[in-house]
């Protein structure tokens, strides 16, 4: 079974997640979402991959820091 | 002759202006021309003709009395009906909102209002701007001018598709990956997304609040100028808004660009497996703009998979935010499409959502690197041209791919797409320029030499093949 959890067995981690927050999937969007929930698992562990650099800045985002970063490289 | 929905925003103003042309002439061409062709286009929910005759009444009484509100006034144009109108169904596309009618205007559709325009109705997106094309949702699928076999893209498929089939010279969308850029790019039309925070925000129906832009689309390159310099600026009411010094940002068109700086991220594009006679398309353009006299070189900028990954996250935990009680407590009020998309944002962890903000800020800072060395960065604007509609609906529809405007998406940069020409099967291709934050009077003097060098917007080649027959020639002053 896709999306299927190594620690739950019985209950995948799609439909783990989805419970917690209270949600029962439509049945028609069921294959749709679960692409995508994999889709999304993928992206989470490629951008977990990428950690050249971990600085407080990093975790903050805003127009005006961007702008002052850009102007000023550190 | 030319017709009147050739009129580029000068050409018009002057004509306005100079008495030999109203308005309500302007207005009334519109509005024939969309009771002609939209019925097979489907890119307008709501044409809004009482409100746009009275706009463009007033704008005549206005002219006579010697007051001028700017490049708009007069002009007729179209909102994405994601933007909120006062007392205007803002529909979204959704069976959720069908009876929504805001009380107040969005910013931008205030400066344009405020500046004198003709609004001549509510564009068709994509269900919440989700993206599509999907047909168990409220309105039908927007069919593309170039050929109606063939989608617009999405989601602002109606400002796209309405600017180039002639309805209108200027459009508002929005554009959150490239809802704006890739639409723009399959309908042979000039779309731009600002740089965060340039133009507000406020009245938008969010999808990714910290990626939403209000991005305009227009006939050439001089419209999107003209037309950028009424809908910029500071806006209190939008938290993103950024405070700068207003600017005109036609300054530049027309200027010399020998000598400028411009990176080729062609490396980028081969590796994401871009369409080859889009790519010979674009290194005929770099040759011409290296004819201008544009040092071009290659750059390499980072993956296209990393700033898919990151923005896939972002988008999918903001857009679940904003829908989580509905899409708990009205599910079968969602098409399947929007619904698919969004539920599965349930799945993006806090610590997942952070990574992807953690490595947005490295990939602004990889952006920001080429653009010390570089004028300007160009790619394509999509993969390809338009995509085939799929008439079979049982096959389901496959998770965002996502295009090369995901890049400024993220760094909030600002970029344009601009025609380059035309696909062996008729279809238009784009190239995306992308500018340091705040440089769009740059950005747009390089799409600007692009445009004049191609000569795709100027000519017929430029031209959707409809609805020749019902060019209306200049006509003199017939308004009261």
């Amino acid at each position: 079974m896709r999306g299927k959890s190594q620690v739950h067995s019985g209950e995948s981690d799609f439909d783990l997640v989805m419970r917690r927050h209270g949600i029962e999937v439509m049945p028609n969007a069921r294959e749709l979402a679960l692409s995508i929930f994999e889709d999304l698992t993928r992206a989470a562990r490629l951008v977990r991959r990428e950690r050249s650099m971990v600085t407080k800045a990093a975790y903050i985002f805003s127009p005006e820091a961007v702008l002052r970063t850009v102007a000023e490289p550190q | 002759m030319i017709a009147l929905h050739q009129l580029s925003l000068s050409e018009a103003g002057r004509t306005l202006r100079a008495g030999t042309m109203s308005s309500v002439d302007l207005t009334e061409a519109a509005l024939d021309r969309i009771n002609a062709l939209d019925a097979n286009l489907n890119l307008f929910f709501l044409v809004t003709a009482e409100r746009a005759r009275s706009d463009a009444r007033r704008a005549d009484a206005e002219m006579r009395a010697g007051i001028d509100k700017g490049p708009m006034h007069g002009i007729p144009y179209g909102l994405k009906d994601i933007l909120d109108t006062e007392g205007i169904p803002t529909t979204c596309n959704s069976r959720l909102f069908i009876d929504h009618r805001p009380e107040q205007d969005s910013a931008v559709e205030a400066r344009l209002r405020g500046g004198g325009g003709v609004l001549l109705g509510k564009l068709s997106t994509s269900e919440f701007a989700c993206g599509g094309p999907a047909e168990d949702v409220f309105f039908p699928v927007s069919k593309n001018p170039w050929s109606p076999d063939h989608y617009t893209g999405g989601s602002s498929s109606g400002s796209a598709g309405g600017v180039a089939a002639g309805f209108m010279r200027v459009a508002i969308g929005t554009d959150t990956g490239g809802s704006t850029r890739v639409p723009a790019s399959y309908c042979g039309v000039v779309g731009l997304k600002p740089t965060y925070g340039l133009v507000s925000t406020r009245g938008l129906f969010p999808l990714a609040p910290t990626l939403d832009h209000c991005a305009p689309l227009s006939k050439n390159v001089q419209d999107m100028a003209l037309l950028l310099n009424v809908i910029a600026g500071f806006d209190p009411g939008d938290p993103a808004s950024v405070s700068c010094p207003p600017e005109d940002y036609t300054c530049n068109l027309g200027k010399s660009i020998a000598g400028k700086r411009i990176g080729y991220a062609r490396q980028f594009l081969v590796e994401a497996n871009i369409l080859p006679e889009l790519l010979a398309k674009l290194d005929e353009t770099i040759d011409t703009l290296r004819g201008l006299g544009a040092v071009v070189e290659e750059v390499s900028i980072p993956d296209f998979e990393l700033f898919r990954a990151c923005s896939r996250l972002i988008v999918s935990a903001e857009a679940f935010a904003v829908h989580e009680e509905t899409l708990i407590s009205r599910p079968r009020d969602y098409g399947l499409l929007a619904y698919g998309r969004l539920v599965a944002g349930a799945s993006v962890s806090g610590g997942d959502l952070i990574q992807a903000f953690r490595l947005r800020h490295e990939l602004i800072l990889a952006i920001a690197d080429v653009l010390g060395r570089y004028d300007a960065v160009v790619t394509s604007t999509a993969w390809g041209s338009a995509p085939p509609l799929n008439s079979s609906a049982n096959s389901p529809p496959p998770p965002m791919i996502g295009a090369p405007t995901i890049i400024a998406s993220l760094t909030g940069n600002p970029a344009i797409s601009v025609p380059i020409g035309l696909s062996k099967e008729g279809l238009p291709f784009g190239m995306q320029i992308l500018g340091r934050h705040f440089e769009e009077a740059w950005v747009l003097q390089i799409a600007a030499a692009v445009e004049a060098a191609i000569g795709f917007t100027g000519s017929e080649l430029g031209l959707p093949p409809i609805g020749c027959d019902l060019s209306r020639p200049i006509a003199p002053q017939t308004a009261g």
